[in-house]
């Protein structure tokens, strides 16, 4: 019951983890189409620096990612807001991982497809969002929902930089009441959440099931 | 669609409040400043936590507010991962790291201390029931302790009574609160942990279920860590501590927060 | 009309294409023969600007496929292609596979579009899936559906590559008679085929191609 009461607490922190995610999905999902397309050049220079960072994003920790952000580059005199850390973070962390996915829905894309858009004089610009991006998004939707649920729960990364997540107020309250019976409030809460998440993206997919 | 745009409104409010609001960071000078940093982890009680209204509590809340209120600073509380306190400190996010901070010869080296302000000891508890008396019983006995705790090392330095435990060594478990409950469940037989997280556990959770042994694995002293370069403000926060100490305000605020 | 001279293409060594070159009148028919690999593909890739040719020149009514190196738009206009693939944009309905090119080009308007499209759907017997998606047509529907989208511009010169390719006898008869209808339009078409008996259904010049040089020609 005590842990109940603290219901306000605990979306304090959901408040956090949600915010964060929907600010990481609403900036990296419209940046990773530009870096698929950049990785995808073919000036070897621009490819290989989109590459690289491509590499570094999914080879190293985010955790490290974000004290890198955070603790070292203080050092050489750029400083950011603890929040701003973990949004910067993030983005560049997810904008790698959603660049790949779509580079490769792209790839599976058939070059006849452009073709015939050119044969038909239809602008690249015209031929992308009326025909291949519509097909590329049905294409990586299963990979970015598994993203995107993952995303949930990475934002508990933030506790390195002392933000309060759900999962970090889980933890204060643990402790507070001597009781585990918040870490089930808050997996319960993470549950629900991914949960309705998983469901939206579901929807999203059938929507395209229409060709 | 109306609660996803809901949604993404207050995501987008809340990262340009953080954004504009509170831009300064702290400052390198603190005597010229007068707000202060405090690093805590507010996941620590009774030093410093929070309450059911989400409020930052705790003896060194309230030592701190008292103390650099005196000295006509503006104490401000940022809750810190523990284990970057230092470089925290180090790269001027915060002033002071104030919350249970163990004086220790390799943190000598990154920070200076002030003079200890409280002694911690490494104490044993068992359930009130237990035939564990003294530190000798603890042969054969499993003993939990908090993962890479200072009552871990306490534990292993007494070699004696260490190679003796079941297993040669404590069990480590993720929080305190974990280990408690293994003796709860009678899986282990007695814990050892800070002595200032015991007591307010034990108060918590009902002082007859348990059982403090006289006997001890040593104790420790906890300071307030400032920056090196800070030796003015090292200096006013020790005197003012002096002061307090002297004046029985120390000994009031200690009374809040620990019993006997 | 189209006028091709002198053509040369060649991937590192292999050359692809030597010194091809012939024309072909409004209202013909030309079966471009030979076995894969003797470069027929090649070919009209780079007459349909999708290749360039290493050296050599093509000109519909005149006007030349390249402009300073570069695709010239006018001539672009004029040339239209089925491909193998059909290459159907599977996310739109067969109406906006047809509408798509001239309403985003701005010549047409959504209704004007429309309108042309009923038509050459009404032409090619397949009216009534002008609302239904690629994946709910048959092989045949399909082809009539590229054939119409590349037909609503008008082209000069319409190109097919392997139109006849898995059809059976009947379904391949179907494809000669719509051949001869667009031919009927005064267009000129340009067939890529290895498939002779489906040659002599149609009226038409043929010209066979071995290792990228045209061995005959009638």
């Amino acid at each position: 019951m005590k842990t109940l009461a603290l219901m306000p607490r605990f979306l304090e922190g959901l408040q956090l983890t949600l915010g964060l995610w929907a600010i990481t999905l609403l900036l990296s999902l419209p940046l990773a189409f530009p870096v698929a397309f950049i990785r995808s050049s073919k000036n070897k220079v621009i490819s290989g620096v989109t590459k690289f960072y491509i590499d570094i994003m999914r080879g190293t920790p985010l955790l490290l990612q974000m004290c890198f952000i955070f603790f070292g580059l203080p050092e050489v005199g750029i400083v950011f807001e603890r929040f701003t850390t973990a949004v910067l973070a993030f983005v560049i962390n997810y904008t790698a991982y959603f660049a790949e996915i779509f580079r490769s829905g792209l790839k599976s894309i058939d070059k006849g497809q452009w073709e015939a858009g050119q044969m038909l004089g239809i602008s690249k610009i015209v031929l992308f969002f009326k025909v291949i991006l519509p097909q590329t998004i049905r294409t990586v939707i299963p990979a970015v929902t598994n993203e995107v649920t993952t995303l949930v729960k990475d934002t508990s990364l933030v506790y390195i930089l002392g933000l309060s997540d759900l999962l970090r107020q889980g933890k204060i309250y643990a402790n507070n009441l001597s009781s585990l019976a918040p870490f089930v409030v808050v997996g319960a809460l993470y549950f629900i959440v991914i949960t309705v998440i998983s469901k939206g993206c579901e929807k999203i997919e059938k929507s395209f099931n229409y060709f | 669609m109306k609660k996803l745009t809901a949604l993404f409104l207050s995501a987008i409010m809340m990262l340009s409040l953080t954004a504009c609001g509170s831009s300064e960071p702290a400052a390198e000078n603190t005597p010229e400043d007068k707000t202060v940093v405090i690093g805590v982890d507010d996941t620590f009680a009774p030093m410093g936590f929070r309450d059911e209204a989400g409020e930052l509590v705790g003896f060194d809340i309230d030592l701190a507010k008292e103390l650099l209120g005196r000295l006509g600073y503006e104490p401000e509380f940022q809750v810190i991962d523990w284990s970057m306190k230092e470089t925290e400190l180090e790269n001027g996010n915060i002033d002071l790291i104030w919350n249970g901070y163990t004086i220790t010869d390799s943190r000598k080296e990154k920070v200076n201390f002030t003079q200890p302000y409280l002694d911690n000891k490494q104490i044993i508890v068992t359930m009130a029931d237990s035939d564990i008396a003294t530190k000798a019983d603890l042969a054969g006995k499993t003993v939990a302790v908090q993962k890479e705790s200072s009552a871990y090392d306490a534990v292993m330095a007494d070699t004696a009574t260490a190679a003796t435990l079941n297993g040669g060594e404590p069990v480590q478990f993720d929080t305190n609160t974990d280990a408690f409950m293994d003796v709860e469940a009678g899986r282990s037989d007695a814990i050892v942990v800070d002595e200032v997280l015991a007591r307010y556990y034990i108060k918590l959770r009902g002082a007859e279920q348990y059982k403090v042994l006289g006997e001890d694995f040593g104790s420790e002293e906890y300071g307030i860590g400032v920056r090196k370069a800070d030796t003015e403000f090292l200096a006013e926060i020790d005197g003012e501590l002096t002061e307090m100490i002297n004046d029985g305000t120390f000994a009031e605020i200690k009374g809040r927060w620990f019993s006997e | 009309m189209l006028k091709v001279t002198n053509l040369y293409k060649s991937f590192g060594e292999q050359t692809v294409l030597n010194d091809i070159s012939f024309e072909l009148e409004k209202g013909k028919i030309l079966c471009l023969r030979g076995k894969s690999g003797a470069g027929k593909t090649t070919l009209i890739r780079c007459i349909c600007n999708l290749d360039k040719a290493d050296s050599g020149t093509i000109s519909i009514n005149g006007i030349e496929s390249l402009e300073n190196g570069k695709v010239n738009k006018a001539y672009q206009n004029t040339v239209g292609m089925v491909s193998q693939g059909l290459d159907l944009f599977p996310n739109l309905t067969v109406m906006d596979n047809i509408i798509l090119a001239p309403v985003s080009r701005k010549l047409m308007t959504k209704s004007e579009a429309e309108k042309a499209a009923l038509a050459l759907l009404d032409s090619l017997d397949i009216k009534d899936k002008a609302s239904s998606y690629p994946k709910n047509l048959s092989g045949g529907e399909r082809q009539r559906v590229a054939v119409a989208r590349a037909c609503i511009l008008s082209p000069s010169v319409l190109f097919f590559d392997e139109p006849t390719s898995a059809l059976d006898l009947t379904s391949t008869r179907e494809v000669a008679n719509l051949i001869e209808d667009i031919a009927k339009r005064d267009i000129a078409v340009v067939i890529i085929t290895h498939d002779e008996p489906f040659c002599n259904m149609l009226n038409a010049r043929e010209i066979l191609i071995e290792s990228g040089k045209i061995a005959k020609q009638s």
